[in-house]
C-alpha cells in the first residue's frame, strides 16, 4: 500500500537522459549556427561593401576619364551612349552625371533587385550602399562629377547564400550529431536501462539478480548491492518455503502415495460444501481397495504400498483433466475424490473409467485377486452437511461392494427432488439474459486489517449475486463455474469491472474495492486491453482497485498471469492471489509473481484455533510470504477464537462473517 | 584623422629623434616645414601656395629607382623631407597635404595627372582651383612660379582627381583591416597608410 501512496507523490514523469541529451545537442547546434551566421554575415558583409565601394570607385574613375572629351566638345549623346554601355552591364544601382552647376545631365538608375533573397533578410541584413565618384574634366577645368552606385543585389544574393549554406551544414551535421550521439548513448546507457528494470522489479516485490555486470563503476556498484539485496531475500524466500512445504507435507500429505491425506480431504471437503462462496454442488466418490491388508501379511509391506502408490498415479491420472477435481488418500486402502461442480453424468464416466482402472491394477499383477476395489459416489447440494454427504457415499460404497466385483454405485436421496435450477441449456439462458438485464446483483465484503484496533478497512471484496428462476438468491459460488463453462466469465468480469468503476467515479467513499477475475478472463487478452484502456481513462481511480486472481488460474501459465499483473500495476491498480494453498502447489512463482497479498483458502483457517499442524503450516506460509514483503489475508474466518489464533500468527487481514457479511453494493 | 588640420604637428622630442637620426639639415627642414603648418592662418590663400610651392622646390627632384629602389613609391611628406628629395608626385603629395594643413579646403585642390609636352614624360601637379569652375593654378616642380593653367602650354592636362573622395573611402575601409589583404593597395591607399602611422600616437 505505500507503493500507491509513493505513485502519487512522484509527480509528473522526469526526463529521461536521453531526451536531456538530445536536447543539449539540439541547443549547442542552434547556438552555434546563429554564433556562426551572425559572424559570417558580418566578415562578408564587410568585405561585400568594401569590394561595391572600390567596384563604384573604379567604374567612376574610368567614366570620368572618358567622359572627358565629350563633356569639353559638349557632346551630350555621346555623353549618354558612353554612361549606356557601362549602366546596361547591370552591376549598378545608379549612374549620375552632373555639371559643376546646375542639375544633372546624364541620370540612370533602377530599383534594386534582389531575387532568391528573401524580403525579411535584406531589411534586417541592411547594406550601406557606397558611392563612388570622379571628375569630368575639360581641359584644365572641372566640367563635372560622376557619381555610381554600385548595385547591392549581387552582395545580397552572396551573404544569402552564406546564410543558407551555413544553415545545410549545420542542420546536417546536427543531424548526424543527434544519430550518432544517441547511438552512442544508447549503447552506453545499456547497462543502465537493465540497472532499472532491475530496480523497478524490487519495486514490484520481484527479486532477479542480474548475472551480467555494466562495465561502468558507479553502476556495478549499484547493481552489485542489489543483486545482493535479492539474493539475501530470495536466501530467506527459498529458507522459508521449504520449511512450508515440509510442514504441508508432514499434515496433509500421504507419504506412500504423495496425494492429500485424510485429514485434507475432510478439510477441502468441507469448505467446499459449506462454504456459502463456493460452488454448491459437486461429488464425492470414495474408492476402496480389497485385500491390502492380506498383502502386507502374506507378500510384504512393500507390495502393499506398491500396489497403493499405483493406485494413486492411475487416480490422478484420471482426473487430471478435470478442473475441479482433486483426490486425497483417506484411509489404509482407500481414496477419496472431490469433484467441484460436476454434471451428474461426467460423474458416472468417471466412476466407470475409474472402475476400470481397477481392473488395471489387476492385469500389471500388483494384485491377484480379480474383486480389486469398489467406487461409491455421492453428489452434494447447496446447504448439504459435510457429514451426511460423507455417510451417503459411504452407503453407496457399501452397495457397490455387495452388487459384484469392481463395481461402482451412485447413492441416490430417498426423496429424489433435485434442487439444481434445471438443465445446462435453461441455465444458459438464464444467466445471459441475467447479464444482458443487469440482474447480476454486486454485493460487497469487507476485509479488515488486524493488530489495529478500530478494525481498518483494507478493502471490501466485490461478490456476485444473482436471482435465480424462483426469485432467490445465488453466490457466485453456484452460478460462476456455470458461466465459466459456457464461457460468459468473461463477460460477467467485464460487467463487474464497469459498475465497480461506475460506482467508484460516483461515490465519495474512499474504500478500495476487489474484483474477483476468472482464470479464463486471465488469458484473454482481449479483455486485458480492454481493461488496461478502461483504467488508463479513470487514473485518479486505479488506486482503489485491486484484481484478485486464483491460484488455480495462475498456475494455468505462471508467464500470461505475470504479464496480466504487471500490466494492471503499471495503471497503478493492485492485485492478489485468492484461495492460495488448495492445491500441493510450490511456493516459487510467488518470487516473481509481483502481488500484494495472498488470501489463504478457508480450508486451512476453518477451526484454525484447534489444529495444531494447521497452525504450524500457516504461520510458515506467513513468514514465507512476509520474506517477500506479501502480505496475507485470511479467508472463512467465523469465531473470534479463529482470529486471535492468526493473529498470534501475523496475519495481516481477515476476512469472513466475523469481519462481516457480504453486503448488497450495488 | 588626416582630414583635420594640426594632424602634422610634431613634439621637440619627434625632432630632436630625426636629429638623431637623419642629422642637422633634416631636422632644420623639418622645423620649418612644421613652422609653415603652424603658421598656416596668417597668410591669404595665395601666399599659402607660395611659401609651400616655393618650400618644396628647393628640395631635390630624384627619380623613384634611384630614391627607393623601386619603379613607382609614392613618398610621404615627412620622407620626402627627411630624404631631402622626391619626384613629381612626392612634390605634389607634400605641398597638398601642407597646404591642407595650412587651412586650404580640399574642395580646392585636385592632383592632376598631365603630359610634359617638352620633356614627353607623365608628369603630376597640384591644381588649385579659387571657385569649381575656374581656371585653375598650377604648382609644379618643373616650373617654380605659380601660373595659371592656361599659361601653361607646356603641360598637357590628362586627368585630375578629387583626392578628398578617396580620402573619405580611405578612412572607411580602414575600419576593417582585411582590406588591404584583398585588394591590392593603390599608391594613394598605401601612402595614406604610411602617413597614419607615422603620425599616429
Amino acid at each position: 500500500m505505500k507503493l500507491y501512496y509513493a505513485n502519487l507523490l512522484q509527480g509528473p514523469e522526469p526526463m529521461t537522459l536521453y531526451r536531456q541529451l538530445a536536447l543539449i545537442i539540439v541547443f549547442m547546434f542552434v547556438a552555434g549556427f546563429i554564433g556562426t551566421v551572425t559572424i559570417s554575415t558580418r566578415n562578408l558583409q564587410q568585405f561585400l561593401i568594401d569590394q561595391l565601394a572600390s567596384h563604384a570607385q573604379d567604374t567612376a574613375t574610368s567614366l570620368g576619364l572618358s567622359l572627358s572629351q565629350p563633356m569639353q566638345d559638349n557632346d551630350l549623346p555621346i555623353m549618354n551612349s558612353m554612361v549606356d554601355a557601362i549602366f546596361d552591364r547591370g552591376f549598378y544601382n545608379s549612374i549620375v552625371v552632373e555639371p559643376v552647376n546646375g542639375g544633372p545631365l546624364v541620370e540612370r538608375g533602377i530599383t534594386m533587385d534582389t531575387r532568391n533573397v528573401p524580403g525579411w533578410f535584406t531589411r534586417y541584413v541592411r547594406l550601406e550602399i557606397p558611392q563612388g565618384d570622379a571628375l569630368v574634366m575639360s581641359g584644365w577645368k572641372q566640367a563635372g562629377t560622376v557619381t555610381v552606385t554600385s548595385h547591392p543585389g549581387y552582395a545580397y544574393r552572396e551573404l544569402w547564400e552564406n546564410v543558407t549554406d551555413t544553415f545545410w551544414l549545420f542542420f546536417l551535421s546536427a543531424i548526424t550529431m543527434l544519430i550518432l550521439g544517441l547511438a552512442g548513448i544508447h549503447l552506453l546507457l545499456k547497462p543502465l536501462r537493465r540497472v532499472e528494470s532491475q530496480a523497478e522489479a524490487i519495486c514490484n516485490r520481484e527479486y532477479a539478480i542480474q548475472e551480467k555486470l555494466p562495465r561502468t563503476r558507479e553502476l556495478r556498484i549499484m547493481v552489485k548491492a542489489m543483486n545482493r539485496l535479492a539474493h539475501k531475500v530470495n536466501e530467506i524466500f527459498t529458507e522459508q518455503s521449504n520449511l512450508t512445504t515440509r510442514l504441508r507435507e508432514q499434515a496433509f500429505k500421504d507419504p506412500v502415495t504423495g496425494l492429500g491425506n485424510r485429514h485434507y480431504f475432510n478439510r477441502q471437503l468441507r469448505n467446499l460444501v459449506e462454504s456459502p462462496e463456493e460452488p454448491a454442488h459437486g461429488a464425492v466418490l470414495l474408492i476402496e481397495l480389497n485385500h491390502v491388508d492380506e498383502i502386507n501379511t502374506t507378500v510384504g509391506f512393500q507390495a502393499g504400498d506398491r500396489l497403493l502408490a499405483r493406485a494413486g498415479e492411475l487416480v490422478t491420472a484420471r482426473i487430471s483433466d478435470c478442473a475441479g477435481c482433486s483426490c486425497a488418500r483417506t484411509a489404509g486402502a482407500g481414496f477419496g475424490i472431490v469433484a467441484v461442480d460436476i454434471r451428474d453424468t461426467d460423474v458416472d464416466n468417471l466412476a466407470a473409467n475409474l472402475a476400470g482402472d481397477l481392473l488395471q491394477l489387476q492385469i500389471e499383477g500388483l494384485v491377484t485377486h480379480t474383486d480389486v476395489g469398489s467406487i461409491g459416489v455421492a453428489i452434494w447440494q447447496p446447504g448439504d452437511k459435510v457429514t451426511d454427504v460423507l455417510a451417503d457415499a459411504d452407503i453407496a460404497l457399501q452397495t457397490a461392494r455387495s452388487s459384484g466385483e469392481n463395481a461402482w454405485y451412485r447413492y441416490t436421496p430417498p426423496e429424489g427432488n433435485q434442487a439444481t435450477p434445471g438443465g445446462a441449456h435453461t441455465w444458459q439462458e438464464h444467466l445471459e439474459k441475467a447479464i444482458e438485464d443487469g440482474k447480476v446483483s454486486l454485493y460487497a465484503q469487507d476485509v479488515i486489517a488486524t493488530a489495529t484496533s478500530n478494525d481498518k478497512l483494507l478493502h471490501r471484496e466485490v461478490l456476485l449475486r444473482t436471482r435465480d428462476t424462483g426469485g432467490g438468491l445465488l453466490t457466485a459460488g453456484v452460478f460462476m463455474p456455470m458461466a465459466e463453462r459456457m464461457g460468459l466469465a468473461t463477460r460477467l468480469d467485464r460487467l463487474t469491472v464497469n459498475r465497480v468503476l461506475g460506482q467508484i467515479a460516483k461515490a465519495a467513499d474512499p474504500a478500495r474495492y476487489a474484483i474477483n477475475l476468472s482464470p479464463a478472463t486471465l488469458h484473454d487478452a482481449e479483455f486485458m486491453e480492454w481493461l488496461c484502456t478502461c483504467l488508463g481513462k479513470q487514473p485518479e481511480h486505479t488506486s482503489r482497485l485491486v484484481f484478485e486472481l486464483t491460484e488455480y488460474g495462475v498456475l494455468k501459465n505462471v508467464d500470461k498471469a505475470r504479464n496480466f499483473i504487471r500490466h494492471l500495476q503499471a495503471t497503478g491498480c493492485g492485485c492478489g492471489i485468492d484461495h492460495f494453498g488448495r492445491g500441493f502447489s510450490s511456493f516459487g512463482y510467488l518470487k516473481s509473481i509481483g502481488v500484494q497479498y495472498l488470501k489463504i483458502d478457508g480450508s486451512y483457517t476453518r477451526d484454525i484455533d484447534k489444529d495444531v499442524d494447521n497452525q504450524f503450516f500457516v504461520k510458515a506460509l506467513i513468514d514465507t510470504a512476509h520474506s517477500i514483503d506479501i502480505k496475507i489475508i485470511a479467508e472463512a474466518v467465523e469465531t473470534a477464537a479463529e482470529r486471535v489464533a492468526l493473529e498470534t500468527m501475523n496475519v495481516d487481514g481477515i476476512q469472513g462473517y466475523l469481519a462481516g457479511k457480504p453486503e448488497p453494493f450495488i | 584623422m588626416l582630414a583635420s588640420a594640426g594632424e602634422f604637428t610634431m613634439t621637440r622630442q619627434e625632432i630632436m629623434k630625426i636629429d638623431q637620426e637623419h642629422g642637422e639639415y633634416a631636422r632644420r627642414r623639418v622645423d620649418y616645414w612644421q613652422q609653415l603648418i603652424r603658421s598656416g592662418n596668417q597668410y591669404s590663400d595665395l601666399e599659402k601656395l607660395r611659401l609651400a610651392n616655393d618650400f618644396f622646390n628647393e628640395l631635390e627632384f630624384i627619380n623613384d629607382a634611384e630614391h627607393w629602389g623601386k619603379e613607382d613609391y609614392w613618398a610621404t611628406p615627412l620622407q620626402t623631407l627627411v630624404s631631402n628629395g622626391g619626384d613629381c608626385e612626392d612634390f605634389s603629395i607634400a605641398k597638398y597635404f601642407t597646404l591642407l594643413e595650412m587651412g586650404i579646403s580640399p574642395e580646392r585642390m585636385r592632383l592632376t595627372y598631365v603630359k610634359a609636352l617638352r620633356l614627353n614624360q607623365a608628369h603630376m601637379v597640384l591644381t588649385y582651383f579659387p571657385t569649381p569652375d575656374a581656371e585653375p593654378l598650377v604648382l609644379d616642380n618643373l616650373d617654380a612660379e605659380i601660373r595659371p593653367a592656361n599659361k601653361r602650354s607646356d603641360l598637357l592636362p590628362v586627368y585630375s582627381f578629387n583626392v578628398s573622395g578617396l580620402w573619405l573611402a580611405k578612412s572607411r575601409s580602414s575600419e576593417s583591416k582585411h582590406v588591404g589583404k584583398s585588394t591590392r593597395l593603390s599608391p594613394w591607399r598605401d601612402v595614406i597608410a604610411r602617413i597614419n602611422s607615422e603620425f599616429t600616437r
